[in-house]
């Protein structure tokens, strides 16, 4: 179980993220990530995006999986 | 997806940049490749070997990209911190670059016990064209065998017990997966014609560096 999953509002947590247009995410402890990353992932997956962040708030890792087909683009 | 450094290296192959038409395709296609943006600091060898491992049972391609690591003495500290750990290993390459850099091979022991070897992309001129990249970034596919036309047509038989990006799974039918090969083929080498280079040289190496920063490795020759 992890007990330390929020849902947040980013900016909220982390102004770096909102100021990159992130406007909401699932944010995991490093040690949810550490001891789940199964499920940490899985939410990525399901929804597109996850944000671990250190005890200091900050983020550390961002995860992104695509949940749609994204086109492909053209050079 | 946002418009961070993990949105920027997906559009960028996305974009077909790299020449190849499978990362083009595969990172775009939904559940397919995992960005894993590391914001500040590379994290701990035992740390990507755990995730590395998470996304080989979700059947995720991963890319790590580090976009605080900016120069070729920063990967040479990312790679000697990997290379302690029993799970990751450099390689000399045999040859050099056409510009004279030392080609270096980083490779994984996936959880199965193969040996994945991990592409490398970094934004210096040292590096082949295809893989010069907005920012440092290693990729693996860190599952098994998963490509069903590996070893037919154009694609390179498999070696015992190594596995690479041609193992992924991709989904194609035959022919779309042949037409992408050649074009992958057509692509790289016209983006390697000027000046002259030649794509077979960079097959295992992940990082190409110049000898000063190399000589700061403990390497296998």
């Amino acid at each position: 179980m992890i007990s330390t999953t929020k849902r947040l509002s980013m900016e909220q947590t982390n102004p770096e993220l909102s100021s990159a247009g992130r406007d909401d995410a699932a944010i995991f402890s490093e040690a949810d990530y550490s001891e789940h990353p199964d499920k940490v992932i899985a939410y990525a997956a399901a929804t597109g995006r996850a944000v671990v962040v250190g005890a200091d708030g900050k983020p550390r890792v961002i995860i992104t999986i695509p949940i749609v087909d994204l086109p492909t683009l053209e050079y | 997806m946002g418009g961070g450094p993990d949105a920027h290296f997906r559009l960028w192959l996305r974009a077909g940049l790299t020449g190849c038409e499978f990362a083009r395709l595969l990172a775009g296609k939904h559940g397919s490749v995992a960005v894993e943006l590391h914001v500040d600091v590379a994290p701990p060898a035992a740390w990507l070997n755990n995730v590395f491992d998470a996304h080989a049972r979700a059947g995720h391609v991963v890319i790590a990209v580090f976009p605080s690591i900016a120069t070729e003495a920063a990967v040479v500290d990312l790679l000697t911190v990997l290379q302690a750990n029993p799970r990751w290993s450099l390689r000399r390459g045999l040859k050099t670059s056409p510009l004279g850099g030392v080609l270096i091979g980083l490779e994984w022991i996936t959880g199965s016990g193969d040996t994945s070897e991990v592409m490398g992309f970094a934004p210096f001129p040292t590096m082949p064209v295809p893989r010069r990249s907005p920012y440092v970034a290693l990729a693996t596919w860190p599952g098994g065998r998963s490509n069903p036309f590996r070893g037919t047509g154009s694609t390179p038989p498999a070696r015992p017990g190594v596995v690479s990006f041609l193992d992924a799974p991709h989904g194609l039918g035959y022919d779309a997966y042949e037409g992408r090969w050649k074009a992958t083929s057509e692509r790289v080498t016209e983006l390697m014609s000027i000046p002259p280079d030649d794509a077979r040289l960079y097959r295992r190496a992940t990082f190409v560096l110049t000898p000063e920063q190399a000589a700061g490795l403990a390497l296998d020759h």
